[in-house]
């Protein structure tokens, strides 16, 4: 039993019985769909979500079917939820792991922003480093075309002399290094690819870090996270850092496409209008909408249901102890839309907030 | 230097042709047909990425393996040539947009075959000017070669749509067999036949076998200690290259692992520092085979049978690519066969299966016109590995479509049709395994088996040949060098080497 064991079952048990192993897997993989969404927000994931995005579905698979035959998961129905053994494991590895400081899936890697600084960072110093032992051929770290073009772009746009980017990179980087231990310092430093070395990967670096890779890696991306952190809040306006970061894409957990919808929306559209006007399907607008509600607190959930249905759905969810639509379809038994009682759902943690 | 080796050099930076380089670049650069055999690291990407700054319109080039496609591809843009781009299915709907926008007379395309079969990328194309057509390791074109294979069938098509531009094949490792495959299945028409023989003179073969597992890994550690690096283990599965790897480096040989399912950005890490010669041996799994390109790698080692003598081949052909001394060792025991004889046993559906799932599991379903297709998977708890070889056959006979399984499409026809296609395919890949294990368990030159399975005779001209000829022990020279442990420094004083040396070197 590893890190990604603890992962895995922390996430199964917080879903209680009430989400597929689908589910679980589309939590820590982070997939982009208002599903996920609306889980990370309903169960409280938002630490852990997208935290193994790159897990292999395969892998996945693999491990819960050892999960089932060792008996520390069973079905309930099409769900899956841990048994008594599975519970006791889960609580031993929580003795030996936890949530790195700083570290928030949500914030930083559903959103994209950790792995992107990283590529850009990690590319820069790449090129930066090579060019000045005066190599101009090496293989890029980084295979996407899109990072591989910003580090040019960058390169050509920042007006000093190599030396001196160097150097303020340099200060900077060692500015925020030094406030770390010397172990987790190290883990950043040994990542970098440049003509003194190549970089490390996390099973070549987990040594000082419970020997186990995933651990290494989820130490890693906090520190990211909190570098990232750190550089908006404290990063002088001329500082070298401040070029990684990311301005394009949104803070928030939005789709792209929910996106569109929230214009469509804030121009005084209808939910019907919406529909004609973009050629979508009538679920994924509501899905939209759903994912709108979630990231915003102020969002009008009471123009799609009335406030006493609103409550109904709200208390029989507390009275079953259960976030299932169909259960709670069933229960209200009115012409309540599974629509409205998602929508519904997004205000259960606000006014539940031990639930 | 003549015309030819003048542009070679102004457009490459190459002094001369090896051999067979100029053979072949004439051909086609006289429009013809060609299939060119030329053995591992004998320079085939030169006979194509040459000719594309010389002929008229764009060269498409189609390679089997994702990640070799990205590596060559990067690794051909990161030494300069711009021109080279790829099409696959890692790269989203917009970057496969903007790269066939930007296609140029000049570009090499890489694209992967089951990217052909995609409409709106053959429309593209078809818009196109194509000056040559390649094929790059085309023996995965004949039934003996790839699994998916299908994917391939498609070229011969796809070429035709083009308008019929100048093909080019090239392997490494063709049978006379393959040979006429690849002939017939891309559609050649009086094609230029260039062969080399596959022998790799620099390469030495030596077959160790053991009683048990436990002999074998005793057997190779002690080996381990006489050899040169860089070099590559060959191992059975992922957890095979991973475990080594931890031992070794136990045992104090500095390893690294690498496998399929490991991150991109891993792969990209550990192959740089094996390239780099960071990491003096890599144990991998064949994913780490075919056109890996990496000048002087000195050993070559197997844990575990390859499955056929084409694999084992393409992957001693790793070794030696400078030309210098190189060797190749199998490590080998008994037991050794089981595991990829339940490979293949395992890749395929039985008959009893075929049956219980398509006939009478979907009886229930009579009367539906169609059923999600994971319907089957996820009822017959049908693993991974057979289900999408089942699932891709279902697809390409149109009876799996935007994965629901069309219920009028299946009879016990087709049923009977798909197991005896199966079987063929396994008898096929057990028939290949069986002349491998021949060659290793035999008493013969195994520089003979494998010139022979393509075709060629040996002369034993060769003093430093193979373990049964007389491995030669004394001959070879113990150049071995230490390996370099790491000695640790701060995390200060590495970043200030990274980005200041001018500070620290002074
Ligand atoms: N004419 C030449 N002069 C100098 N170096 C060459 C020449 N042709 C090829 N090379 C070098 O030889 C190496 C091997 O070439 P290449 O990768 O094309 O081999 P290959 O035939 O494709 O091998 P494989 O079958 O293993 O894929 C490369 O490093 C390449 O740069
Ligand atoms: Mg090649
Ligand atoms: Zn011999």
């Amino acid at each position: 039993m590893n890190c990604l064991d603890w992962i895995i079952l922390t996430v199964i048990e917080r879903f209680n019985g009430q989400r597929t192993s689908s589910g679980v897997y589309h939590l820590i993989k982070g997939k982009r769909s208002a599903q996920t969404l609306q889980d990370t927000h309903l169960f409280n994931l938002q630490t852990i979500v997208c935290s193994q995005n790159d897990l292999e579905k395969e892998t996945f698979t693999k491990i819960l079917d050892y999960y089932f035959k060792t008996d520390m998961v069973e079905s309930a129905g099409k769900n899956i939820r841990l048994t008594r053994s599975g519970m006791e494991v889960l609580n031993q590895l929580n003795n030996c792991y936890y949530i790195p400081q700083g570290y928030n899936g949500a914030m930083f890697e559903w959103t994209d922003r950790a792995p992107l600084f990283w590529g850009k960072l990690s590319l820069s110093i790449q090129s930066i480093t090579y060019l000045m032992s005066g190599n101009r051929t090496f293989i890029p770290v980084s295979y996407e075309v899109e990072t591989q073009q910003w580090v040019k772009n960058f390169l050509k746009s920042v007006n000093v002399p190599l030396e001196i980017l160097c150097e303020k990179l340099h200060d900077e980087i060692y500015h925020f290094l030094q406030q770390l231990s010397d172990s987790e310092a190290e883990l950043i430093v040994n990542r970098f690819t440049t003509p003194k070395g190549t970089g490390k990967t996390f099973h070549q670096l987990k040594d000082r870090f419970k020997n186990d890779h995933v651990y290494t890696r989820l130490v890693f991306q906090s520190l990211l996270h909190r570098w990232l952190q750190n550089i908006e809040e404290t990063a002088e306006e001329d500082s070298v850092m401040r070029h990684f970061l990311d301005k394009s894409r949104g803070v928030d957990l939005i789709t792209g496409s929910a996106q569109h919808t929230k214009l469509l929306l804030d121009e005084g559209f209808s939910m019907e209008e919406i529909i004609t006007k973009r050629g979508l399907k009538r679920s994924t607008i509501e899905d939209h909408l759903v994912e709108l509600a979630l990231n915003d607190k102020n969002f009008p959930v009471i123009s799609y249901l009335s406030e006493e249905e609103l409550t109904n759905v709200l208390s029989i969810a507390n009275q079953l102890k259960t976030k299932r639509l169909r259960i709670i379809k069933e229960a209200l038994g009115s012409e309540i839309s599974y629509f409205q009682i998602r929508l519904a759902l997004t205000k259960y943690q606000e006014l539940n907030p031990n639930g | 230097m003549d015309k030819l080796e003048r542009l070679l050099h102004d457009k490459i930076g190459f002094k001369s042709f090896r051999t067979g380089q100029r053979d072949i670049i004439q051909s086609v650069l006289e429009r013809k047909d060609v299939v060119a055999i030329i053995p591992t690291g004998g320079g085939k990407t030169l006979c194509y990425q040459f000719p594309s700054k010389l002929i008229d319109g764009i060269t498409i080039i189609v390679s089997p393996l994702l990640s070799l496609m990205e590596d060559q591809v990067h690794q051909l843009r990161a030494y300069g040539d711009k021109s080279a781009v790829q099409i696959n299915s890692l790269l989203s709907f917009e970057e496969r947009t903007r790269v066939l926008k930007e296609l140029t007379n000049q570009s090499m395309l890489f694209i992967s075959p089951e990217m052909l079969g995609n409409e709106y990328i053959k429309k593209r194309l078809k818009s196109l000017p194509v000056g040559l057509f390649v094929v790059d390791e085309a023996h995965c074109i004949s039934q003996w070669g790839h699994e998916f294979r299908t994917d391939y069938l498609r070229l011969k098509e796809v070429r035709a749509l083009l308008g019929s531009p100048p093909c080019l094949a090239l392997t490494a490792t063709a049978t006379p067999q393959v040979e006429k495959d690849i002939i017939m299945e891309l559609g050649m028409k009086n094609p230029t036949i260039h062969r080399f023989s596959v022998n790799r003179k620099n390469i030495r073969m030596n077959i160790n076998q053991a009683e048990n597992t436990k002999e074998k890994e005793e057997n190779f550690f002690e080996f381990l200690s006489t050899v040169e690096h860089p070099g590559i283990i060959y191992t059975a599965t992922r957890n095979d290259a991973l475990r080594l790897s931890e031992k070794m480096n136990v045992m104090g040989f500095n390893a690294a692992f690498y496998h399929g399912g490991m991150t991109k950005e891993d792969r990209i890490l550990v192959q740089y520092q094996f390239l780099n010669n960071e990491i003096p041996f890599i144990c991998a799994t064949n994913a780490f085979g075919m056109g890996v390109n990496k000048q002087n790698i000195r050993t070559v080692i197997h844990m575990h049978l390859p499955s056929s003598i084409e694999q084992y081949v393409q992957e001693i052909g790793r070794a030696g690519r400078d030309g210098m001394e190189s060797i190749a060792t199998l490590f080998f025991s008994k037991e050794d066969q089981t595991l990829p004889r339940r490979f293949i046993e395992m890749e395929y559906p039985t008959d009893k299966e075929l049956q219980l799932w398509l006939i009478d599991g979907l009886s229930f379903y009579r009367k539906e016109d169609s059923i999600q297709a994971n319907w089957l998977k996820d009822f017959f708890q049908i693993d991974d590995v057979r289900w999408r070889m089942l699932r891709y056959y279902l697809e390409k006979s149109g009876i799996i479509h935007a994965d629901l399984l069309l219920m009028n499409k299946i009879n016990s026809q087709y049923v009977n049709r798909l197991s005896a296609f199966f079987m063929n395919r396994k008898n096929k890949k057990e028939l290949c395994l069986d002349r491998f294990v021949k060659l290793v368990k035999g008493n013969q030159c195994i520089r003979q088996g494998i010139l022979s399975y393509f075709g060629e005779s040996y002369t034993f001209e060769q003093e430093a040949c193979c373990s049964v000829c007389g491995y030669l022990e004394e001959k070879w020279e113990k150049k071995k060098k230490p390996i370099q442990r790491m000695e640790y420094i701060s995390w200060q004083e590495q970043l200030q080497k990274m980005l200041l040396p001018q500070w620290t070197e002074r």
